[in-house]
């Protein structure tokens, strides 16, 4: 997005520039954000001044302003933190829920595992294998990964340095 | 091409986004103040430069009535500065400074042919700076600095931070996208003009002693236009350039050195390339060796005519007695006249060789400079606005004929047929008998003349249509520029891919 403009003024103009966004007005857009979980006081901040959290939002916010049937998603919670993390999840399980269909395209398994339906696996660039919502109850992500990839997630052992101090 | 947006609005919704990230961005906040700063400076310059003018030319003004007071008895023999045609200054000189100083101030008239008058730039009255500056100065350089700043940041600019692959990553018309960059990127620069422009009215109105007429305000209106054009021309090439260019330092490096050369020294540059191609000599020297010739044809005139006076009076003993008869005087200078009239028409096609020459010449470097001026965008705008506002080569053609029409009025009625003529009579002196002597005997063949026998001097058109008339070519050659690279940079941007590759 524009840096320089304000979140409302980029949401305007990527809804308007494809001939889209006829007759709305400041206060549609306020809302649209607002849907999107947007803390008002960002609202006619400049881009730049925003989160990488908050742009994600910003986008989604334009999707739902758009009704676009489909979410093309890349890597969303790169840098973001469990809270941020979190709300994007929810966000994104209520768009499911309205009927959209989203893309995500992560290296983030848990995140994967908590809000997709359906999950392929890649392997150099190849698809390596695919699983059902029922699957994914059923087993665990990490093991599924490590099935198909045939990489081990590092396991979680606490430095010596570390743990002594 | 259905899931296109209409190409019109989405030129226009590209267009607003971009005058308001302008306007949210220091660099162009800077460029803009600095552009309004200087063309207020620069017509504050203007204002004291066409005071100085003014006060020279009422200086001169009276010198000449004074002289016509002193020579009410004309002899149309001489140079008189009475009869000199004063160039009247050009009041929107204030705004473009063009050739004003650069060209005579007035124009002396004597049997030779016309004398040009000084330049105020060679006149102690006036101290001129090595550079014009003046609004032309002020928007071919800070205008055309900020046309190329867009251009850069609106394509590689926006390149290098991603925001150009998310917009034509929206169904939309890579060419509606571009229109609108430029189009954008236009109004910023016709807004900044526009303040320009008020910031000159402001010191016009405040500061000039003479309040000009409406037609300096409508001559500003199209030399606004012109400059604007100029400015789309810059920023048409540094958009293509920065398409073209997959590096944003590489782009802005050529953009700013391709507009930097052409701007700077394109005119200047011009101008020199067009005098050594095609070299006149100076004014002064064609004019001194036409007075040398003037002289040397007349003084043998003079001395047939003597020796003619003489042999009809008889020798030098005769000469008291046939004096004193009248008839014979009047019918020894009955058979001068001949001689005066053969040597006046041989003396004006002499000149007038001379010179056609000397016009021919001139006008091959004139056509040569113009031809240059206009291949060049730059310079086909400092051509314009000089003759806009009346200080271009056009008004300086002009004024040529009309003082061209005057020489022939004041030879044709004044030196060719004269009051008074003279004739280098030979005599023997007691004293030296040996040397050959001449005695100046007079010839009144009608009363004396003044400079108001004479017709009123026609000074050349200065009015907005003729001016523009004069600008012409230049503006036409300026828009077609304008839309051969408006063209051209929405053609690279249709056809260019960009790709994530490119974002830095």
């Amino acid at each position: 997005m524009y840096g320089v403009l304000s979140a409302r003024r980029n949401l305007e103009f990527f809804n308007r520039v494809d001939g889209g966004g006829q007759g709305l007005t400041r206060h549609d857009y306020y809302e649209a954000m607002r849907r999107a979980g947007l803390p008002e006081r960002l609202f006619e901040r400049p881009v730049r001044e925003l989160g990488r959290t908050f742009q994600l939002l910003l986008w989604i916010a334009l999707g739902m302003l758009k009704n676009t049937p489909i979410l093309l998603i890349d890597e969303p919670t790169a840098g973001l933190d469990l809270h941020a993390s979190l709300r994007l999840q929810d966000m994104l399980i209520e768009l499911r829920t309205r009927g959209k269909a989203i893309l995500i395209a992560t290296s983030d398994v848990l995140f994967a595992g908590r809000i997709a339906t359906r999950i392929v696996v890649m392997k150099e660039g190849r698809r390596a294998g695919e699983l059902t919502q029922a699957e994914l109850v059923a087993r665990q992500l990490q093991d599924l990964y490590l099935e198909y990839t045939g990489q081990p997630i590092p396991p979680m052992v606490p430095q010596p340095s570390l743990a002594r101090r | 091409m259905s899931d296109r947006a209409p190409t019109l609005r989405t030129a226009l919704v590209v267009a607003s986004r971009e005058v308001s990230e302008h306007a949210r961005t220091p660099l162009v906040w800077v460029l803009v103040i600095a552009a309004v700063s200087l063309a207020i400076l620069a017509t504050e310059v203007g204002v004291r430069r066409a005071a100085t003018v003014s006060q020279r030319f009422t200086q001169m003004e009276e010198e000449r009535a004074a002289d016509v007071t002193r020579n009410v008895a004309l002899t149309g023999a001489r140079v008189e500065p009475s009869l000199r045609v004063l160039r009247t200054p050009q009041p929107l000189a204030m705004l473009v400074e063009g050739q004003e100083l650069g060209r005579p101030q007035y124009w002396d008239f004597g049997p030779a042919g016309v004398r040009s008058g000084p330049a105020l730039v060679v006149d102690s009255a006036y101290t001129p700076t090595t550079q014009p500056f003046d609004v032309e100065t002020v928007i071919r350089i800070v205008i055309g600095l900020l046309a190329v700043l867009l251009a850069v940041e609106s394509v590689a600019g926006e390149r290098v931070k991603g925001t150009l692959l998310v917009l034509l990553g929206q169904p939309v018309s890579p060419g509606a996208v571009s229109a609108g960059k430029i189009l954008g990127a236009t109004a910023t620069l016709a807004l900044t003009i526009a303040c320009c422009a008020l910031g000159a009215i402001v010191t016009i109105v405040s500061r000039a002693p003479q309040q000009p007429g409406a037609g300096l305000y409508l001559s500003l209106l199209a030399i606004c236009t012109a400059g604007l054009t100029y400015a789309v021309i810059c920023l048409s090439i540094g958009m293509l350039i920065s398409t073209l260019l997959t590096s944003y330092r590489l782009a802005l490096t050529i953009t700013f050195a391709v507009w930097s050369l052409s701007a700077l020294m394109a005119p200047q540059a011009t101008l020199a390339i067009g005098r050594l191609a095609a070299p006149v000599p100076p004014y002064s020297i064609v004019e001194a060796d036409r007075d040398r010739l003037a002289q040397r044809l007349t003084e043998t005139t003079q001395r047939r005519m003597g020796d003619e006076y003489a042999a009809s009076l008889g020798g030098p003993a005769a000469w008291p007695a046939k004096q004193a008869d009248a008839a014979a005087t009047r019918a020894a200078e009955k058979n001068l006249e001949p001689i005066w009239s053969v040597h006046i028409s041989s003396l004006r096609r002499e000149l007038d060789t001379r010179r056609t020459a000397f016009d021919l010449t001139e006008q091959r470097q004139r056509r040569l400079i113009r031809r240059l001026l206009l291949a060049n965008p730059v310079a086909a705008f400092t051509s314009a606005a000089g003759d806009l506002a009346g200080v271009g080569d056009g008004m300086a053609v002009r004024w040529r004929s009309a003082v061209r029409a005057r020489e022939a009025v004041v030879n044709e009625q004044l030196f060719d047929n004269r009051p008074l003529t003279m004739a280098l009579v030979p005599y023997v002196s007691s004293r030296a008998p040996d040397t050959e002597r001449r005695l100046v005997v007079e010839f009144r063949s009608g009363p004396p003349r003044t400079p108001s026998d004479l017709p009123a001097f026609r000074l050349p058109d200065q009015s907005l249509r003729h001016r523009l008339a004069d600008a012409a070519s230049a503006l036409l050659v300026l828009t077609g520029y304008a839309a051969v690279s408006v063209a051209l940079c929405v053609l690279g941007f249709t056809t260019r891919e960009f790709d994530l590759s490119w974002v830095e």
